[in-house]
């Protein structure tokens, strides 16, 4: 009897524990539908995945990244842990619109040196958790550009984004144009042969460097790479006076224009052609890539009516931060003509190309498609 | 007595379950939680960006100077251009992921658009009136569609849209054509189709 | 009877088992959405590309001298921007543009762009120097 009491007792029990249960249950729903955000820590991976693509998209399309001036791409492999965010944007200013220098840099496109993908864990993507990445852009008209992992079947995070890509200014100097026939100067006969003459490319950094111009459309001495190329030197000159080897490039000197006007040579080694300030190709313009100028010993160059010339001058350019100051490239050419001296006398180019903001002197920067795709997992 | 007692109870037991369960099920499904599959608003997000950025690029001219694409199309009411054109911007990609059409780089053929042009009514009051400028294949059902995600950029118009009539008896009417230029409102709604 | 009553109780207990697994399990998965509802919304609201929108366009108005006619391109665009912006964003713009700063160095003279959006959630407000090259 007392047994059945025992058991009678302990079913009285239950009920009231498990009624006790149920109206703790439904406090306990109560309490957590008030409070949504008490379990916001437990995250679904996927969804943080697309988080931070987007965020890590942001970065890179509308950030110039740290150190921003002189932009980061210019920093040496030392000094590679100074970088701090690698933003790919030209400026604050504009987003979406992307540099050459960055996109080199970081998608390793012939770039100085290469990042590890540590770097871009802590330099791009940030966070906490060691995410796989696939970063790819593609310019119209261009390979695409791949820097990552190969992106699996499913649950990763993804942005994509469409970008502008700034191409940088070119200088063509073609003096069969007819422009440069006024930089064809005539001589008396009495000079001494080979006669030596200059022509110059000038570059006004206060000219250039016009914060009134949006970065998307600025020639920045101090952050762009300039280019210019020269052909054709001969057909404007009197070819019977200069007979088959009458022209030779003697040489090519960097000048620092002071204010005033004056110009002063810049102390570099001159047998070294191929360095982080200028490198100089010749050749003819089929495959002047080919015949990349490495040390000096080729000077004089011979001119043929095929010789092609081209110079990049590679950001940041000397001096380009004193605004008031400015850059020349001295192409001094050597003369020796031969044959009677007739009017209006021997020819030869003198003059300078000024690279600025006249389209018919430069082919100024402009923008070009690009589609970015960002995945993280 | 006893065997119906026996059977009233397992039933009351029953019920006091099915209620507990019940009521658990009723508060979890009612108490403010979203059931909507998780990467429907992450869609929303990306969709959004990518209609933002279409927009600006379109909007960002070649040169310093010159007239952008997406001025130069409504200037002279180029719809079937602008379709195109916008067409191509979101469907692009760069290969990473999978293409449906590795040829033109062609990532995604499912957005929908529709796409409005608002100006400011030419009695100078604070007015707005609008024209429309274009929809993608299925664009136009606004029946059946998924909810849209509204993505805008102002544009910088020097004179009138040209052609107007064609596209809008109305907007050609009450449309400015002010000395001095004028903003106009280019509004794009997407959707996955 | 107190005995039937004893036997009966697993089912009550099963349906707390259920209850209890169920709401756990509801959750666990809700939080997925929460958390992809959050990011988005939070992309979604905050009006970062409407921003760099206005900034883009008053940019170059800000570069006007201070002749009457572009006074009438500045105002044109304030009334149509502010009215649109209205309409469509709801949101309140204003800007205005000062080039009659005395501010200017050797290259530049300098003229002041002020802008305030409020669009209910986002409040923005910028003011900064625009520079305007001297010939």
């Amino acid at each position: 009897m007392s047994r059945r009491m025992d058991f009678n007792e302990d079913g009285v029990l239950s009920i009231d524990f498990l009624a006790g249960f149920t109206i703790f249950m439904i406090a306990l729903i109560m309490v957590i539908s008030m409070l949504p955000g008490i379990l916001a820590g437990i995250q679904s991976e996927a969804i943080d995945y697309d988080a931070v693509a987007y965020r890590t998209s942001v970065i890179l399309v509308e950030d110039p990244g740290w150190p921003a001036n002189p932009p980061w791409n210019q920093m040496d492999e030392i000094h590679k842990a100074d970088i701090e965010r690698m933003g790919l944007a030209l400026s604050k200013d504009t987003p979406n619109i992307l540099s050459r220098g960055k996109i080199d840099l970081f998608f390793d496109n012939g770039a100085a040196f290469t990042m590890t993908p540590d770097d871009y864990r802590r330099k791009v993507i940030f966070g906490d958790i060691p995410y796989l990445y696939n970063f790819s852009l593609r310019i119209e008209g261009e390979d695409p550009l791949f820097k990552g992992q190969e992106i699996p079947e499913s649950s990763y995070g993804y942005q994509r984004r469409l970008v502008k890509v700034k191409n940088e200014s070119f200088g063509h100097i073609d003096f069969s144009d007819g422009r440069y026939s006024t930089n064809t100067e005539a001589r008396n006969g009495s000079e001494v042969t080979p006669y030596e003459a200059s022509f110059f490319v000038d570059i006004d950094y206060g000219e250039l460097y016009d914060r009134s111009i949006s970065p998307a459309y600025r020639i920045d001495p101090r952050s762009d790479m300039l280019t210019f190329d020269m052909e054709k030197m001969l057909s404007d000159l009197d070819r019977v006076q200069l007979g088959d080897n009458g022209m030779k490039l003697e040489k090519v000197r960097l000048y620092k224009i002071q204010d005033g006007g004056s110009a002063q040579m810049l102390p570099y080694n001159w047998s070294d052609w191929n360095n982080e300030t200028y490198i100089f190709y010749h050749g003819t313009e089929a495959n002047y890539k080919a015949s990349k100028l490495l040390d000096s010993s080729v000077f004089p160059i011979t001119i043929k009516n095929e010789t092609y010339f081209k110079m990049d001058l590679i950001p940041a350019l000397p001096f380009s931060d004193e605004m008031t100051s400015g850059l020349r490239v001295n192409f001094t050419f050597s003369y020796n003509w031969t044959g009677a001296n007739l009017d209006p006398g021997y020819t030869y180019l003198s003059g300078t190309h000024q690279y600025n903001y006249d389209v018919i002197n430069v082919d100024q920067p402009y923008l070009v498609d690009g589609v970015m795709e960002v995945a993280i997992w | 007595m006893v065997m119906n007692d026996e059977g009233q109870l397992y039933t009351i037991e029953g019920i006091t379950a099915g209620i507990i369960m019940l009521v658990t099920a009723y508060a979890v499904f009612s108490s403010g939680f979203v059931f909507t599959p998780g990467d429907a608003h992450i869609a929303d997000m990306q969709l959004q960006q990518l209609g933002y950025d279409a927009l600006l690029v379109m909007d960002t001219p070649l040169h310093a100077g010159d007239e952008s694409r997406l001025q130069e199309l409504i200037a002279s009411s180029d719809v079937t251009p602008f379709t195109t054109e916008f067409n191509s911007y979101l469907s692009k990609g760069t290969g990473a992921t999978y293409m449906i059409n590795p040829l033109t780089f062609t990532v995604d053929t499912r957005t929908q658009w529709n796409a409005t042009i608002y100006y400011r009514d030419m009695d100078d009051s604070d007015k707005i009136r609008s024209y429309s400028f274009g929809h993608s294949t299925l664009g136009d059902d606004f029946v059946t569609r998924e909810p849209a995600i509204s993505v805008t950029r102002y544009v910088y118009l020097d004179d009138k849209p040209i052609n107007l009539n064609h596209i809008s008896t109305e907007a050609y009417q009450k449309m400015d054509d002010p000395q001095e230029g004028q903003m106009v409102l280019f509004e794009v709604l997407l959707w996955r189709g | 009877m107190e005995r039937l009553d004893d036997e009966g109780q697993w089912i009550v207990l099963m349906g707390v088992v259920v209850a209890t697994g169920m709401f756990i399990l509801a959750i666990i998965i809700n939080q997925a959405p929460m958390v992809g509802q959050s990011t988005s919304e939070a992309v979604l609201e905050f009006p970062k590309n409407e921003i760099q929108d206005i900034r883009y366009h008053l940019a170059p108005l800000a570069q006007l001298d201070n002749s009457s006619e572009s006074n009438k391109t500045i105002d044109r665009a304030k009334k149509d921007m502010r009215a649109l912006s209205m309409a469509r964003n709801n949101a309140v713009m204003y800007f205005e543009t000062n080039s009659t700063t005395n501010m200017a160095d050797l290259f530049y003279r300098y003229n002041r762009l002020t802008i305030r959006y409020n669009n209910g959630v986002t409040e923005y407000y910028e003011e900064h120097l625009v520079s305007v090259r001297l010939p």
